[in-house]
């Protein structure tokens, strides 16, 4: 259990580590390519099927 | 006033000035034109005060969120416009490669502005169009003012500052490409959820909910990346004290406001929430929670931030910001709570069947919180401007943080793997332009083709036959620009909507062909006071009149505010209307007229009161106690205290409110001219209302509270005490309407009524001009021709049953005679059936001019006769009676009242 915890761990550090960071010079921003959370991409999904689901199902009054 | 100051002053007025700070830094060189500034700064502040000045004094185009006159709005479009220019040339000639995502939202909420504000200012007002076609694109509009300017410009702001202030990078570009693509695909459709259950068509409804839940995705982007770039940092930020420290504790609290009050938004936009919610304060809620909780207060946080920099001074007092945060998270969650849950409350009272007025007074102590909720935000306004201006007088020196400096130089140039989707070219074209102007076609262009095909074509209710809205008389006309003048439509919604008992509580559900003379249209988003697109004929002017005066006399838990420059002194010194106030009954009058006669048919003319009224003794006593609450709730601004039809009302009336002391009344069942009426009776006449008078129907208040006020009116004459009440008398089978019956009954209306109510049943006889009732005022002969409602016609209907009787038993203290010993009850049926026909000529002719197909009329005139007489809904109806015309009687003379508006 302690493994994998380190092992995500380092995992995570090393990915956060080569995530490129971009420097917007003037106003000194700094803004990391970073990843949309796979939970997120999830709600995206549901979101979208039942957006369909909706649309069709209530297209005129039932 | 309120919402414009809020949206163009407390918002967009410091945020074009953070444009000038944060662009400039974000594109590496100055703004482009940069002395363009302080001409803007005039302008703008040139239109505040124009504009403000316009809605006080009552200079208003009648479009909620974009009320300005065309002076304000030219102020405005020309700053907006300026700054458009100069934000994309700045920004397509940056020397900074990189551009960043606050860019992306600002140039975005520039393009999709400078679109709405022509949409907003010349298409909705002058470009004609039918009133719903109007309030979709208003919908749009109003929507675009939130979604598509406040929003993004806000987020750019929050873009900005999080990362700067919380001393982070931000958490993840692909994050913003989702959060903002998807906002700018999603937003611009979501508009017409502001008129679900409207006339709009149900596609395009269906539309607008389906998108308005899609923003939970952006909305949950954009959180995720703010809370990602302050994650590690929550302790220096929460726990620090320097200026950068609040700019990042208000922005990241308009984060939190973001994630809550855009999720109430979305779920609100669903058709069972908008059931239970809409025209709540519940809304309200939301628009708060959005525009002050995140944009307003995302705007402060940026201040925060550039304040000492501007003014190359510390922060005055930490002190003062701190209580400025805490008096806000104090203010905003008692403000949005409350708001949320009295919604609910009002709601869900509605959803009961409450009476409306009953669910306004239950509001009342919720508003005190809000005002004081408001208040303690306001306090913490007051002493951010304190802290300011001790900031620039008096503060220590500022110098930037040296971690910035040292992080600058630390970090990798910029410029890298930027993709098309984030390009000025993408976002000004794709989500600019192409975005927009799909919306605008779907939810706005296809949905008006089929509406402006409707034309003003409605169903009529009676009938359910195809006929044509008429447009307003110049009196109407002129009432219709009073009423937008007076900012009515901020409290009165005008649409009906099939859900939530509507339909029993206002009348028929709205349709699109009555609203085609409504531009700018009426329907609004609130109701503080109940739905007025029903009300004509519904009360008699005197009532309005009395109404405008002072609401607490009529209503007395009315909230609504008094009228008096709508009135001048009459000769007696009594206030009469003045032609603003006369123009505005006639409005009132017409609204809900374009539907036909269809009072008489919704508003149950056989109502009963069943066995429950049968009051039993001792249970009386308990009865006259809550009638006595009743009565001082609904009936004593007319009848008085005492019960004697003196209520501070009374004197605005023709039809002077009943004297109860005389213990006389004029509809009962029990046979004699002035016998005492049955509980029963005085249950119909209650809950129904006396049309053309201004008693209205109470069928909205529990019957409980019918029965106990009418033990309390009992109490007012002594003859309740001294006589007992006889039994009603028995209505025989309604014979067979024909031909036969007709002729009879024209021949016994002739010998026995015409002398009052004229040869035709105008209520015109040569009796009719002297008639005086017991209480010494003018009486009226009833005009058997009119509409349900109309001022002059029947109080109770055309229904035989009701009819038979009133002949019968004659009217109590007035001049209308029983007739129950002078005609046999077969007489009195054919003299019914006569004075029924009088109704169905003249409901036939006022079809026909309003466009009855002729296929149709045979059919209409058999439904019509359906609806008033028991015998023909059974069947037992003459062929050749729905073949019979009038064409003596002329609609001029059926209607009056359109005779007098059209002067």
């Amino acid at each position: 259990m302690n493994d994998e915890t380190d092992t995500s761990t380092e995992a995570q550090e090393s990915r956060q580590a080569e995530d490129p960071v971009f420097l917007y010079k003037d106003s000194g921003i700094r803004e990391k390519h970073g990843h949309v959370p796979l939970w997120l991409w999830g709600v995206v999904v549901a979101l979208l099927i039942w957006g369909v689901y909706y649309t069709i199902a209530y297209w005129s009054p039932r | 006033m309120h919402v414009n100051g809020v949206i163009f002053g407390a918002f967009s007025t410091p945020l074009i000035g953070l444009l000038y700070y944060l662009v400039p830094r974000l594109c590496g060189r100055p703004m482009a034109a940069e002395r363009w500034g302080w001409w803007e700064l005039a302008v703008w502040n040139l239109f505040l005060i124009v504009g403000s000045a316009s809605l006080m004094m009552g200079y208003n185009i009648g479009f909620e969120a974009d009320e300005y006159p065309w002076l304000p709005s030219l102020l405005r479009f020309i700053v907006l416009g300026a700054v458009t220019c100069q934000v994309m040339v700045t920004v397509f000639r940056r020397k900074e490669s990189g551009f960043y995502v606050a860019l992306w939202y600002t140039m975005a909420a520039l393009t999709w502005t400078v679109l709405n504000l022509i949409l907003g200012n010349i298409i909705l007002p002058y470009v004609p169009m039918s009133g719903i076609t109007n309030t979709m694109l208003h919908g749009l509009f109003i929507h675009y003012v939130v979604g598509l300017w406040i929003t993004p410009a806000g987020l750019a702001i929050l873009y900005y500052f999080t990362p700067v202030s919380s001393k982070g990078p931000l958490f993840s570009h692909r994050l913003s490409l989702l959060g903002f693509w998807t906002i700018a695909l999603f937003y611009p459709f979501v508009g017409l959820h502001h008129y679900l259950f409207s006339p709009i068509p149900y596609s395009h409804q269906t539309i607008s909910i389906m998108t308005s839940m899609m923003l939970i995705i952006p909305v949950w982007a954009v959180v995720t990346n703010m809370f990602g770039t302050a994650k590690g940092r929550w302790g220096e930020i929460l726990g620090g004290s320097s200026s950068d420290n609040y700019a990042a504790k208000f922005v990241l609290l308009a984060t939190l406001y973001y994630l809550l009050g855009c999720f109430q938004g979305s779920t609100e936009a669903l058709r069972r929430m908008q059931e239970l919610t809409h025209f709540t304060d519940f809304v309200i809620s939301h628009s708060h929670a959005t525009v002050f909780g995140t944009f307003v207060i995302g705007v402060v946080g940026a201040m925060y931030y550039v304040w000492p920099r501007v003014t190359g001074r510390q922060l005055w007092s930490s002190k003062l910001a701190s209580w400025h945060i805490w008096l806000f998270i104090f203010g905003a969650t008692l403000m949005f709570t409350g708001l949320s849950v009295q919604g609910l409350i009002q709601g869900s009272m509605l959803e009961f069947g409450a009476n409306f007025v009953d669910t306004v007074k239950e509001m009342k102590p919720w508003w005190f919180t809000r005002t004081l909720a408001g208040a303690t935000m306001d306090v913490g306004l007051i002493l951010m401007v304190i802290n300011f201006y001790r900031t620039a007088r008096y503060g220590k020196p500022f110098t930037e943080p040296s971690a910035a400096v040292t992080e600058r130089l630390e970090a990798r140039p910029a410029g890298e793997n930027v993709d098309w989707w984030s390009q000025p070219s993408a976002v000004f074209i794709v989500a600019g332009l192409g975005f927009f102007f799909a919306a605008v076609f779907v939810q706005g262009i296809r949905p008006a083709m089929i509406i402006e095909k409707i034309g003003n074509k409605v169903q009529d209710i009676a009938t359910g036959d195809t006929i044509e809205a008429t447009d307003y008389t110049p009196l109407e006309q002129r009432g219709r620009h009073v009423y937008i003048r007076e900012g009515c439509w901020y409290c009165h919604s005008q649409y009906i909507r099939p859900v939530t008992g509507e339909t029993s509580r206002w009348g028929p559900v709205a349709q699109a062909g009555e609203y085609d003379f409504d531009q700018p249209q009426m329907l609004s988003t609130r109701r503080i006071g109940p739905d007025l697109s029903r009300v004509g004929r519904k009360y008699a002017d005197g009532w309005h009149i009395a109404h405008h005066w002072n609401p607490r006399h009529v209503v007395p838990d009315s909230i609504m505010p008094r009228f008096p420059w709508l009135f001048t002194k009459g000769k007696d010194g009594t206030p009469v209307l003045n032609e603003d106030g006369k123009a505005l009954v006639a409005y009132l009058q017409k609204l809900g007229t374009n539907i036909g006669d269809w009072r008489e048919t919704f508003a149950p003319t056989r109502l009963s009161g069943g066995q429950a009224i049968q009051v039993a003794p001792d249970t009386q006593t308990e009865l006259v106690k809550l009638g006595k609450q009743v009565y001082g709730r609904r009936c004593v601004g007319c009848h008085g205290v005492n019960g004697d039809g003196k209520g501070p009302s009374a004197e605005f009336f023709k039809t002077k409110p009943r004297d109860f002391t005389s213990g006389v009344f004029k509809f009962h069942s029990t046979p004699g001219a002035n016998s005492l009426p049955t509980d029963q009776d005085l249950f119909i006449t209650i809950s129904h209302g006396l049309w053309g008078t201004p008693m209205p129907p109470w069928y909205s208040i529990p019957a409980e509270q019918r029965i106990a006020v009418i033990q309390y009116i009992k109490t007012f004459s002594t003859r309740w005490q001294t006589e007992k009440v006889l039994p009603p008398i028995i209505v025989p089978p309604e014979p067979e309407v024909s031909m036969q019956s007709l002729k009879h009954g024209r021949e016994v209306f002739q010998a026995n009524c015409s002398v009052c109510h004229g040869a035709e049943g105008h209520g015109d006889g040569p009796a009719a001009a002297g008639l005086m009732d017991m209480w010494g005022h003018k009486e009226t002969p009833a005009n058997y021709t009119l509409p349900a409602g109309s001022m002059g016609g029947v109080k109770l209907g055309h229904d035989g049953a009701h009819l038979f009787k009133t002949v019968m038993n004659g009217i109590g203290g007035t001049a209308m005679p029983p007739f129950a010993g002078s005609l046999k009850p077969q007489d009195v049926w054919d003299t019914v059936h006569f004075i029924q026909s009088l109704r169905v000529d003249a409901h036939m002719q006022e079809l026909q001019q309003a466009g009855l197909a002729p296929a149709q009329e045979q059919a209409a005139r058999k439904r019509i006769w359906q609806n008033i007489s028991a015998a023909a809904d059974e069947g037992n109806i003459e062929t050749a009676v729905m073949e019979i015309g009038r064409p003596d009687i002329k609609l001029a003379q059926v209607s009056p009242r359109h005779q007098e508006n059209g002067k």
